[in-house]
């Protein structure tokens, strides 16, 4: 069931993409410049409430889990087709060949391949299993949310996610208090971890669709990522011991784990995880041409991309065992939910993105003009990030940045270019801001990362009595991660 | 016939009356015990009281349960020992029940079974009270994981409030607390009017 669906998904995918190729440009042009054609630039008259499908879509997201949980997973999709249609139909009515050409660009550009990106990681994670079970003692834990830190930024937080928390609530089944296990791992293998590429979190990998070099932001976020990282490890060794030593003669009336060795099944899944790697970077470097599909400039190489993920995805499909799919309780729905809102966001979002472009002269200048230092950035892209979904707060503040230095996002990777001619150090601080932000405040609270949700769920049906919203953030994440959030404004903004 | 249990209020620290009673029951050998209740979840004093204390309007009082008839040789040591310790007896009331609430909640079969049955067979002597009905929902749609729109396929809920004799419910309190999916409420005593 699993395999066929995948199999039609991927055959519906390359369909699409061909039959996108041969149809003529039905009159819909293709300029440079997203967001001026047929001679309306539409950033500079879009009004503001034009974002409020966007901001919709985005509260939906956000409170429907929590206040009508029943409604929200049978209908969400009806949801989010809601506020596109919401959007879409007054933009087409109102600009015409103009709003067909930038929904096709979004979606072409933006929302294919970020959901390829997503599926194929989350298929190739899907067959890897870590079996086995180990003693959860402090040292043994704190390794273990090491591994999925680093694993993190390769398979992203979500795959990291599903591949880690299975093996950390086997270790940790015996002990007494164990909430604050998971909510570190939130922390750092749903959130913190996916910070050091394009393939950790999915803002990362739009900011890699608007031309940020794929190593930029290891070499950016690095430093921040590591101060993080190692606070919290740190931090979570110390609070892990207290809690250990307190409940071990409880433990030992219990008894003991049964212990079985580790072991990791489906590991030529890693192949294809070096595939898909490998074809990431491939789109960011080979230049293969160009090609116009229904009007929108498309980049070989980027199809290429596309493609080659799908194949290392069916390949993944087919090679692993049913079994070890079952074992990681595999299916589609956590990538159909992902497909169904982002096409969603993705159609909201046009009226935002193009209004930021426009810079002072679009209709969101005040927001401009407030925003200036990268702190800011650091903040209040976070701040946004802990509430709504990341992926879109960080393409909005991107835009928001690039409005802000009138910068195309053409010459992203030149403004970049830390120590030449062409480097912009403002941009770069902003969106060393912007990416730190949005990628580590997605751990402030459940809803802030697509993964957090979901590490919850799998640890509840485990038997942990894991806080509420508010629970986790006043219990937690204010207490643990704001400070040390203070601290990483300090040092490096 | 039940065993008689009384609640002793001594005014002095923690530790002294601890190990002056623990003392005087070893030294004496008598055959009983002291439960401070303190150690083991028995509200005794309202918030105010812990503001007054707080403030230093009012002494550290200690709080212990003892079986009738040592409360009456406790009740004599305290008061021999009076000026020499600074400890003082402040009240002694016969307890009658004692009781605690509880909710619970899970998200697996598995654990729904064993809270049930933790439950719904409870030791000779307590009750449950205040309607406990537990409240299972099965969603099918619910099964496997999900990030944005989470639903569990199973869950149990449910709330009660277990009464019984004093030392019946503090070993039954001390049977479920470590239970990471019960949440319990302090145990509330209640005297001979």
């Amino acid at each position: 069931m699993v395999r066929s669906k995948g199999l039609l998904t991927s055959i519906f995918i390359c369909a699409m993409w061909a039959v996108l190729i041969l149809i003529p440009d039905v009159a819909i042009c293709s300029t440079e410049t997203a967001g001026a054609h047929h001679g309306v630039d539409i950033g500079r008259v879009l009004p503001v409430w034009t974002v409020i499908p966007f901001v919709g879509i985005l509260l939906s997201i956000a409170l429907c889990p929590l206040l009508v949980p029943h409604f929200w997973h049978n209908h969400f999709g009806k949801v989010s087709a809601f506020w596109a249609v919401l959007f879409a139909v007054p933009f087409v009515y109102v600009y015409h060949g103009t709003a067909v050409y930038e929904i096709l660009h979004i979606y072409l550009i933006d929302y294919i391949p970020f959901i390829i990106l997503l599926w194929g990681l989350f298929t190739v994670a899907g067959g890897i299993v870590v079996g086995g079970s180990i003693k959860g003692t402090p040292i043994v834990n704190t390794i273990m949310l090491l591994i999925g830190t680093i694993l993190a930024s390769w398979v992203g937080t979500t795959g990291a996610a599903m591949v880690m928390i299975r093996p950390v609530l086997r270790a940790n089944k015996n002990r007494i208090k164990k909430v604050h296990v998971i909510c570190f791992f939130i922390f750092l293998v749903a959130n913190v971890g996916g910070s050091l590429t394009p393939l950790g979190d999915p803002p990362l990998f739009l900011g890699f669709l608007h031309n940020v070099p794929f190593f930029w932001v290891t070499k950016g976020i690095l430093p921040h990522m590591m101060l993080t990282a190692v606070i919290l490890l740190s931090l979570f060794f110390v609070v892990d011991t207290f809690y250990y030593r307190k409940e071990k003669d409880e433990l030992k009336k219990i008894g003991p784990l049964e212990k079985e060795p580790i072991r990791i099944q489906g590991i030529f899944n890693f192949i294809f995880l070096g595939g898909i790697i490998g074809l990431v970077l491939m789109s960011g470097y080979l230049k293969a041409g160009h090609y116009s599909a229904v009007g929108v400039h498309m980049e070989w190489q980027n199809t290429f991309r596309d493609i080659g993920i799908i194949i290392m995805g069916v390949l993944s499909l087919f090679l692993t065992p049913k079994k070890l799919r079952e074992e990681n309780e595999f299916s589609w729905f956590p990538i159909m939910e992902v497909a169904k809102l982002f096409a969603g966001i993705f159609m909201t979002i046009i009226p935002c993105l193009a209004i930021l472009k426009a810079g002072m002269h679009g209709a969101m200048s005040g927001l401009i003009e407030v925003v200036k230092e990268p702190f800011h950035y650091f903040w209040v892209a976070g701040g946004l990030s802990s509430f709504l979904d990341n992926a879109p707060t960080y393409l909005t503040f991107f835009n928001l940045a690039l409005g802000k230095l009138g910068m195309s996002e053409a010459g992203v990777p030149a403004a970049l270019a830390a120590g030449t001619a062409t480097a912009n150090p403002v941009f770069i601080s902003y969106l060393t801001a912007i990416s730190a932000g949005s990628v580590f405040m997605g751990a402030n609270t459940y809803i802030g990362n697509a993964p957090n949700f979901m590490v919850k769920s799998i640890a509840e049906e485990a038997g942990i009595n894991m806080p509420s919203f508010f629970g986790y953030m006043f219990k937690f994440s204010i207490p643990i991660l704001i400070p040390i959030f203070i601290v990483v404004t300090f040092v490096f903004f | 016939m039940m065993k008689l249990y009384y609640e002793v209020i001594v005014e002095g620290s923690f530790d002294l009356i601890k190990g002056f009673v623990l003392g005087y029951l070893e030294g004496s050998g008598i055959q009983g015990e002291a439960i401070f209740e303190e150690e083991h979840h028995v509200e005794n004093e309202s918030k105010f009281g812990q503001l007054m204390r707080l403030i230093g309007v009012k002494g550290s009082q200690v709080h212990l349960i003892v079986g009738a008839g040592i409360h009456n040789l406790l009740k004599d040591a305290v008061s021999r020992r009076r000026n020499e310790l600074k400890i003082k007896l402040v009240s002694e009331k016969e307890i009658v029940d004692a009781h605690f609430d509880f909710t619970y909640k899970a998200f697996a079969r598995e654990f729904g079974e064993q809270l049930k049955e933790l439950f719904g067979n409870l030791p000779e002597g307590l009750q449950m009270n205040q309607g406990y009905e537990p409240e299972e929902t099965v969603r099918p749609e619910g099964k496997g994981i999900e990030a944005y729109a989470p639903l569990h396929e199973y869950e149990i809920k449910a709330k009660g409030r277990i009464s019984g004799p004093i030392k019946a419910v503090i070993n039954y309190y001390g049977k479920v607390e470590h239970n990471a999916l019960v949440e319990l409420g302090d145990i509330k005593l209640e005297y001979k009017k």
